[in-house]
């Protein structure tokens, strides 16, 4: 009893000790010879380890591709009581490079710990050889192993097989150095029968691609891989009810296989002849074609100039020239379009060029070749292709349209902004702090104020003129007369009345109109000497009776100026 | 007395020529790029006697020498003297867009802003020449009136609006007097300078920061230090000899 408490008592110790027990870690692969087109299992098992093991696979990139992996694997197994526990890591390599290849020894990490495993050596022997008694590879084949830069080089990849098989995927061949151009890239795989060296294979281009080095010196395309589940001859040959074509064909076994191509080496020579200066990069044979929809427009009306461009080589790959064309013709630029032609294997194809000409003048103009200038590897010499020259004649519009239309109005866009320059003129200065309201402020104020006081005063003067004018014309009565007394006139004798009359009426403020001598004597009687009295009726007098009164003739002449004394003599008496 | 007014005038004439033969001085520094030297002579012209283009020039100076600061406060010296001379208000934009601080006012109700934008783009002297126009006008409808060229109805309506003008145009001037005796501002003229809660040299009461060429109201003053409050109403003390009074 007390023993079996002392066991339950230590068997969590006796655990941790069989947990503690060192851990070892191995690296294994599963063949040591491939082909090199085979892939390679390669597992590194811990044994004991208390810990997901960690590994540095980097040193093994160098010689090997990893087609697929980590995998993770745990064991752990009781015998006799005894725990062992087993975690491994497995990967599927496919080897880089054919002869001794060296799996180097990693590091491994398991918690803090960390162990080496041993070195594996492989032999992967030349694929070439094999490959051809293999039941299944990949052939790339280029149709040339050199050519110049631009020069179509194309690649083929066949599928050779012996065994019933499914593509998974396929990685398609990258390059450096070159310009790549599907030519056929299979969606479905079709095979066809083919006999090699007496065997018999089925075979399938799976990729065909024009390849245009864009660089000199040797250049590689990489390998092609391709992923496949290949069928495995079924293992239940042996009786049973489902020994039959039929039901093999339904259990069929598959097993998953990667497969590798060549790589393939180019090399790319320079050209033999220093290229022209116009040459801009086109390879191969080419023509070229241009034509006007119309030859004969007006003025301002638009032609349609087409440039077909033709051939086989680098298409799509090089600029045209540039296209001189005459002085006052709008040109707008072109569209393009380019057309393949998918039936062959070397890129062959069409690229239209569209143009849109507006002649802004008449007259005959010439639209230059158009040139292209390419190389031709089969002649291995550059050649200009050229279209044949055109002739357009331009007639008058309808309208002469003003023919600068190339300018648009537009806003003045600002390029940049800065402070504006110093004034440099000297300026009236002021003295600081002095600064004094001008003139013309203060003159607005002084005109408004006149402008109330004024009116008040000119009513009151009005009103004292008013007030005084008979006063005022009393005064002025004799001027007046005087005045107009000197005057020769026609009629003396009335105007001499009438200036006489009016002198009274102003002097002694008569308001009768009408006066008389009779009146006149009344009114002057105890003003003046009656002599003057007696002198004034007596001219009245023959001022009334005019012309043509008896005295008339002698006394016309002196008859004004004899009013004149009077009217004297009685203003002095009369102020 | 008739001595002494004839020394004065001559005086003047003889101060006229030598601020014009300065002037010409410093446009000449300015022209050959020696914008300190060009500074320093308008800043000695700005001493005794002012106008719009002095400091339309001195900005320029300062401008050029990489002085935002005393650009700004030269701007706006002249933009006071002339509030719509084009080539100041130009330059002074231009500058301020430089300025580091954007500090917005808060929207105005729009008559507010438009009763500012009269203030501020009107001198004194011009609102006081207004105020004379309008008063003609009071007059020339009262003389009208008093002639009977204007009847009775037309007159009154006339005559009301004009004296609501004048008083209207009376005010703002009165407003604007006081604006211009009672603000005092300034502009920062260093790069960066900390705004305190206390006219005390401390490294806690920074309350924020604000950079070269920024305008400031100054509120109060001690000796050495300045109480500012910014446009948005940002308020602190600052050292005294970091901002350029306006």
């Amino acid at each position: 009893m007390i023993k079996k408490g002392i066991y339950w008592a230590l068997s969590p110790f006796i655990l941790i000790g069989v947990l503690w027990s060192q851990a070892t870690v191995t690296a294994s692969v599963d063949v040591n010879r491939i082909s090199k087109n085979e892939t390679l299992g390669f597992k590194i098992v811990a044994v004991n380890a208390d810990g997901t093991p960690n590994v540095d696979i980097s040193p093994i990139l160098k010689d090997f591709k990893i087609v697929s992996g980590p995998a993770q694997q745990t064991n752990i197994q009781w015998v006799n009581g005894a725990m062992t526990s087993s975690r491994s890591l497995s990967w599927t390599l496919l080897a880089k490079k054919d002869g001794n290849v060296n799996l180097p020894s990693l590091n491994v990490t398991i918690g803090k710990q960390v162990y080496r495993t041993n070195a594996v050596g492989i032999r992967v022997e030349k694929g070439a050889g094999r490959s051809q008694m293999a039941n299944l590879f990949i052939e790339a084949k280029a149709d040339k192993e050199q050519a110049f830069p631009g020069e179509q080089v194309t690649v083929t990849y066949r599928l050779l097989t012996r065994v019933n098989l499914s593509i998974e995927d396929i990685e398609y061949p990258k390059s450096v150095g070159f310009w790549n151009e599907d030519l056929r890239v299979a969606q479905t795989v079709r095979f066809r029968d083919t006999q090699i060296q007496g065997v018999a294979y089925k075979v399938a281009t799976l990729y065909k691609a024009a390849m245009f080095p864009t660089q000199t010196g040797n250049l590689t395309i990489e390998p092609m891989t391709v992923i496949c589940n290949v069928e495995k001859p079924s293992r239940r040959r042996t009786g049973g009810a489902f020994d039959d074509p039929f039901f093999n064909s339904m259990f069929r076994e598959t097993q998953r296989q990667f497969i590798q191509s060549d790589s393939i080496k180019i090399e790319v020579l320079p050209y033999p002849i220093s290229p022209p200066a116009d040459f801009t990069g086109a390879v191969g044979r080419f023509d070229i074609e241009s034509w006007v929809d119309t030859p004969n427009v007006k003025v301002n009306e638009a032609i349609t100039f087409k440039v077909l461009l033709k051939g086989t080589g680098n298409l799509n790959q090089f600029n045209m020239n540039d296209i001189s064309f005459p002085q006052n013709m709008e040109v707008f630029p072109p569209t393009a379009s380019f057309k393949r032609d998918e039936f062959r294997d070397e890129l062959t194809g069409e690229q239209n060029f569209e143009y849109i000409l507006i002649p802004r003048s008449t007259g005959n103009f010439h639209l230059n070749p158009v040139t292209l200038t390419y190389f031709d590897p089969r002649s291995v010499s550059f050649v200009t292709a050229r279209s044949k020259p055109l002739q357009i004649i331009i007639k008058p519009g309808e309208k002469d349209v003003i023919a600068s239309t190339k300018f648009n109005r537009e806003d003045v866009a600002l390029i940049g902004q800065d402070i504006r320059y110093i004034r440099t003129k000297a300026p009236k200065w002021r003295q600081k702090g002095q600064q004094s309201i001008p003139i013309w402020v203060w003159s607005t104020y002084f005109i408004a104020a006149a402008l109330f006081v004024f009116p008040g005063i000119f009513t009151k003067m009005k009103d004292n003129r008013i007030s005084t004018a008979d006063f005022r014309k009393s005064r002025g009565a004799l001027k007046l007369a005087i005045k107009d007394l000197s005057k020769p006139v026609e009629d003396p004798f009335a105007n001499t009345a009438m200036v006489m009359y009016r002198y009274f009426q102003s002097k002694l403020f008569l308001s009768s109109e009408n006066l008389d001598p009779l009146a006149l004597e009344m009114e002057l009687t105890g003003k003046i000497p009656s002599d003057l009295i007696n002198e004034t009726v007596s001219i009245s007098k023959l001022c009334d009776a005019g012309r043509f009164g008896p005295d008339a003739a002698k006394s016309e002449d002196i008859l004004q100026s004899k009013a004149i004394e009077l009217l004297k003599k009685i203003d002095r008496e009369l102020s | 007395m008739r001595l002494s007014i004839i020394l004065l005038i001559f005086s003047s004439v003889l101060f006229g020529q030598s601020a014009d033969s300065l002037f010409n001085l410093a446009n000449r520094y300015y022209e050959t790029e020696q914008y300190q030297q060009a500074a320093n002579v308008y800043e000695r012209l700005s001493r005794e006697v002012e106008h719009e283009d002095l400091y339309l020039n001195l900005g320029n100076a300062y401008f050029r020498m990489g002085e935002v600061g005393h650009a700004v406060w030269a701007y706006e010296k002249g933009h006071s003297l002339s509030p719509r001379n084009a080539d100041i208000d130009h330059n002074l934009n231009y500058v301020q867009s430089q300025v580091r601080d954007r500090i917005k006012r808060p929207e105005d109700f729009f008559i507010v802003a438009f009763y500012r934008a009269i203030i501020e783009k009107m001198t004194i002297l011009d609102l006081l020449t207004v105020g004379g126009l309008i008063f003609i006008g009071l007059g020339g409808i009262y003389v009208l009136r008093i002639n009977g060229t204007v009847s009775g109805k037309v007159g009154s309506v006339l005559n009301g609006a004009l004296l609501i003008s004048i008083i209207a145009s009376g005010w703002i001037m009165l407003d604007k007097y006081w604006d211009v005796s009672d603000k005092h501002e300034g502009i920062v003229i260093v790069s960066t300078v900390d705004v305190r809660s206390a006219p005390i040299d401390r490294g806690e009461n920074v309350v924020f920061r604000i950079h070269e060429g920024t305008k400031v109201d100054i509120t109060t003053s001690q000796p050495g230090w300045f109480e500012v409050i910014l446009l948005d109403g940002k308020k602190g003390w600052i050292p005294a000899e970091e901002v350029r009074t306006l």
